[in-house]
């Protein structure tokens, strides 16, 4: 089988990428810019819930919205595989699709890992 | 949290700038370069530096791969069967950073990427290996096989060999991300290379595609320890990202045995580096 150059599912991975890329320098952006003119780091807090994050995020915290895109940058690489996954099920190429679901399972594992 | 100043801000986006730049051609996530700019240049602790170049190598490889992914050198369907082995490695290496002695691994690394090294400077698997760059109008190219069209308009088909080398060189290069947050792309363009007989070109853009994945299942773990700072890691990360588009958008007017003269440099450097850690010589 012969990878087709630029198909459907290479467009959506394509845009699964650059979306989360554009979404979390967005994020970064705006804390890295609030936290240079505020100049007040909050806390470190471990395992902060993404909940808590965007309340924070939304009252002006420039570390929560920094991490929030820390959070979006890490999530993409996982977005992509998901994508590939859904593509190639609806394909019917389905020992890739086994494949990607195997690549998720390891990711899912790792974040519950580091996250307790 | 660590807070930099506006000009730290600014040394730092630059950092990045360069980090994306160099991972955007040649296929690696940039954190052996990052790391040392951290530490000797900002002086960053260790595992703070570790920690903002992880983060970084997911921002190269996002961006880079995109337009890889687009051209169509990235071949989703062997990079996809290799993140298995790499993010294994990976998080196998997040949870045995602390087993393994960091030095011993150093002075392995020195030895793996001497002679391979030697082999991406000699252009040994371009030009005397019996899988050419060529296309291969008679044979077609297998499930894991690819194609791609060079910007002058050549078309190039190639067939997958050894698999098995390339998963082995998935698992030790997401190891050694896990453990010292790097992407691993110094590993799997080489293995790719040598190993698979994937053409440069598709090898660099198919490792950046893994890269995001490995440096992924690192990522979670440093992230859940609290060691990523998030004013350094987006000042770095937001330079990586403008660095790593530019520098995809280089590769394609870059001849090959270019890159592949490049790397080779890179990988004695870094070669040095290891080796004089390994033996307790300071280099940072």
């Amino acid at each position: 089988m012969t990878p087709e150059p630029t198909g459907r599912l290479e467009r959506a991975v394509r845009f699964t990428l650059l979306g989360g890329l554009l979404i979390s320098a967005a994020l970064l952006l705006g804390g890295l810019a609030r936290i240079l003119v505020v100049g007040e780091p909050r806390p470190d807090l471990l395992h902060p819930a993404v909940g808590a994050l965007i309340r924070a995020a939304l009252g002006g915290d420039g570390g929560a919205l920094a991490e929030l895109g820390l959070w979006m940058l890490v999530a993409t690489p996982g977005l992509r595989v998901a994508v590939l996954f859904v593509g190639w099920t609806v394909a019917g190429d389905g020992r890739f699709a086994i494949v990607a679901a195997a690549v998720l399972a390891l990711l899912v594992a790792s974040a519950s890992l580091g996250l307790g | 949290m660590i807070l930099p100043t506006p000009i730290a801000a600014l040394g730092l986006l630059a950092a990045g700038v360069a980090t994306g730049l160099l991972g955007g051609m040649l296929g690696t996530g940039g954190g052996f370069f990052l790391i040392p700019v951290l530490v000797l240049g900002f002086g960053m602790p260790m595992h703070y530096a570790v920690a903002t170049s992880i983060v970084s190598v997911i921002a190269t490889s996002s961006a880079a791969a995109s337009t890889h992914v687009e051209r169509g050198t990235a071949n989703m369907r062997l990079g996809m069967v290799l993140e298995v082995a790499t993010a294994t490695g990976a998080i196998a290496g997040g949870i045995g950073a602390g087993w393994i002695s960091a030095r011993g691994l150093e002075g392995l690394f020195a030895a793996v990427l001497v002679p391979t090294a030697a082999l991406m400077w000699r252009g040994r698997a371009s030009e005397r290996s019996s899988v050419p760059d060529e296309d291969l109008p008679d044979e077609a190219p297998g499930r894991l096989g690819g194609h791609y069209v060079e910007a002058g308009g050549r078309s190039v088909r190639y067939r997958v060999r050894r698999v098995w080398a390339g998963l082995a060189v998935s698992f030790v290069a997401g190891n050694l991300s896990g453990l010292l947050g790097i992407g691993g792309g110094v590993f799997k363009v080489p293995a790719l290379r040598v190993a698979c007989g994937v053409p440069m070109r598709a090898a660099a853009a198919t490792s950046n595609f893994m890269i995001g994945v490995t440096a992924a299942a690192s990522a979670f773990l440093y992230l859940g320890r609290g060691e990523v700072q998030p004013a350094v890691a987006a000042a770095v990360v937001l330079g990586t990202v403008a660095g790593s588009l530019l520098g995809a958008g280089l590769s394609p007017r870059i001849h090959p045995r270019a890159i592949e003269k490049l790397f080779a440099v890179l990988l004695w450097i870094v070669a040095a580096q290891m080796a004089a850690r390994a033996i307790h010589l300071e280099t940072w």
